[in-house]
């Protein structure tokens, strides 16, 4: 276990290096001046090139690459080109927006995607099982976006049921549609490979050999079956992670949620580049963190894996 | 399900090759003091210049409309002059899927939407897949550090969140143009194929008839290109029909943030963006549904297709 953690974080720096540099040219190469971005009047030139020295927007990019690298060791990801807020601040506020959508959303398409993978793994063969099954195939290849312009529509808006807020994030009935709009596709996704799996797990010989003995079918499911249809689900959630993380912007968007995707979006928009830095470092950590974590937790829960690491 | 899909996507083909034919400001053929003009919309006559259908209806000697008789871009200003109360206008005879809030019409924005969405997904798989094909082969036969850099950089690019390195990337480019559009999402979307490619070369590579082509003397190419990419393909294959359909997702959740082709040019996306500017106000219910059935339609579309394409290509083997 030591080892393989060793190792993902020997590949994780490099990683976590190589893609803040490219998004650190990206965002210092965009074409546009943050100084001249303002609809005023054309500001004085002295005042620029003051302002220009201060931001060192004129220094060589892999010197100030390199200085933002050493900052962010040390904590301090600088400060916002557009107000002069610490970026460190402002990221702080997003995430916890972000993290509270996105970690209700990865915690319900869990759940809901084991019950919905077992339910169809049980009733397999009856008929409503096939219209589960397609169902499931539908909401896949709808957008989660749409989906929340229509739930925003029908259940937030006078036109239909006005239950829910229309924007922002103040109260838990704030919370609902958001939620349930980004657990939308995971589930659609994850239900699959839960289901596949119990299914898979249902037809060998340990499970036969456990009805056999007359243990309950329920607990057949639950004991036998569950837990080996619970491995790849654990690797396929780290990996998909980031995605939800990410997924959340356009989800934001449409909420009015000021989490990372809008952080994102505005400092793109403005040319703020520290900002959107300090998006891209917490992206990076964030996307090998999680790798990570679903090494350590694929480990734990199928101990064939570290039996053939010690080998 | 699988002839229902094609059918779908053969249809949104047509709409979209045809899409000027369908819908556009200026008629099919029409004919205006003695001169007579065919397919104005395509070959857009200076004398036509600032007429649209609707004036022209009135001054023509006689007119083939179009079926959908409004352009994409034709604002409430040459739409429908005449009209009473400001739009969002509701679906009625005149604009059978409403129009947004300037007035454009849903269904000819929906129409020339396809244009671009399609092509961008069609572009975006084709570009992704070959890209991802010749690097998954490229691993497979070189093997040793060439294989490990390929894998590392599959591992870390399909984990890494498209959707924030795409905002980056596309701002960087600012108004990007369609095919900027399309090299930067093919740069993100290759993995799949480089990954089933890597996979496939490499349990053929030992296989007897490749070792009988080696044998006989084929050049490492000829090996790749006649022995193992054709009998690698088929995996590439339904993973590529899939990957249509969330190119066409991840088109229009770009143009839905605004990173999309440029406005005013039409996408899917962008026509959702106007559901949700309407939603405060009126609550102009058409201007959501029905771009967003046709995105859904699309995708489900290509998944009934991967689909199929998979259940025969299992059997084969």
């Amino acid at each position: 276990m030591g080892q393989l953690v060793l190792t993902r974080l020997g590949w994780a720096v490099p990683t976590f290096v190589v893609i803040t540099a490219l998004t650190f040219a990206m965002a210092h190469l965009a074409p546009g001046d943050p100084l001249l971005l303002s609809d005023e009047a054309a500001p004085d030139a002295g005042l620029v090139a003051l302002a220009r020295e201060r931001l060192e927007l004129d220094r060589p990019l892999t010197g100030r690459y390199l200085r933002w690298f050493a900052n962010v060791l040390r904590g301090d990801l600088g400060l916002s080109a557009v107000d002069r807020a610490p970026v460190a601040e402002k990221i702080a506020e997003a995430l916890s927006r972000t993290v509270l959508v996105s970690g209700l959303a990865l915690g319900l398409s869990c759940l809901a995607s084991v019950a919905l993978g077992l339910l169809l793994a049980t009733i397999h063969g009856a008929r409503w099982a096939r219209g589960l099954g397609a169902a499931l195939a539908l909401a896949s290849g709808v957008p989660s976006f749409w989906v929340a312009v229509m739930a925003l529509l029908l259940l937030a808006t006078p036109r239909g049921l006005p239950l829910f807020p229309l924007q922002g994030l103040d109260t838990p009935a704030h919370l609902v549609l958001p939620v349930a709009c980004l657990a939308w596709p995971t589930v659609a996704m994850l239900t699959r490979y839960v289901h596949d799996g119990v299914a898979r797990a249902l037809e060998q010989d340990s499970v036969r050999a456990a009805l056999a003995r007359g243990v309950p079918a329920r607990r057949v499911l639950l004991r036998h079956a569950l837990p080996n249809a619970l491995v790849p689900l654990v690797t396929v959630l780290g990996l998909h992670v980031p995605h939800v993380f990410a997924g959340s912007v356009v989800i934001e968007r449409v909420f009015g949620i000021q989490g990372m995707g809008l952080l994102a979006l505005d400092a793109i928009g403005t040319r703020d580049a520290p900002v959107v830095m300090g998006v891209a470092a917490v992206m990076a950590a964030v996307t090998q963190g999680s790798m990570l974590l679903a090494d350590v937790a694929a480990l734990a829960v199928d101990p064939r894996l570290s039996a053939g690491a010690r080998r | 399900m699988r002839r229902l899909g094609v059918a779908v996507l053969a249809g949104w083909a047509l709409v979209a090759l045809g899409a000027d034919l369908l819908a556009s400001d200026l008629p099919l053929a029409v004919r205006v003091k003695g001169a007579t003009f065919v397919l104005p919309a395509l070959a857009r006559p200076a004398a036509l210049s600032g007429q649209t259908q609707g004036t022209l209806a009135e001054r023509a000697e006689w007119m083939m409309p179009t079926p959908v008789p409004f352009g994409p871009l034709q604002t409430v200003a040459t739409i429908d002059p005449r009209r009473q109360g400001a739009p969002p206008w509701a679906p009625d005879a005149r604009h059978w899927l409403g129009t947004d809030e300037i007035g454009r019409d849903v269904l000819a924005r929906l129409i020339h939407g396809a244009r671009v969405t399609l092509l961008v997904a069609l572009g975006v798989v084709l570009l992704s897949t070959l890209l991802g094909v010749l690097l998954g082969a490229l691993a497979a036969m070189r093997g040793g550090v060439v294989d490990l850099c390929v894998s590392r950089l599959v591992e870390v690019a399909s984990t890494f969140p498209t959707v924030f390195f795409l905002m980056v990337i596309v701002a960087a480019l600012r108004a990007p143009s369609l095919v900027a559009v399309v090299v930067v999402l093919a740069a993100t979307r290759w993995t799949e194929a480089a990954r089933l490619t890597r996979v496939e070369v490499q349990r053929l590579d030992g296989l007897d008839f490749v070792v009988a082509a080696r044998a006989l003397g084929a050049s490492e190419l000829r090996v790749l290109f006649v022995h193992l990419l054709p009998n690698a393909l088929p995996p590439v294959i339904v993973s590529a029909t899939f990957a249509v359909g969330s190119a066409v997702l991840l088109e229009s959740a770009l143009s839905f943030l605004g990173l999309s082709v440029a406005p005013p040019a039409p996408t899917w996306g962008e026509l959702l963006v106007q559901a949700h500017r309407t939603l405060v106000h009126p609550g102009a219910w058409w201007l959501a549904v029905f771009p967003g059935l046709a995105i859904a339609s699309v995708v489900l579309a290509t998944q009934a297709v991967g689909r199929g394409l998979q259940r025969r290509f299992d059997g084969r083997r």
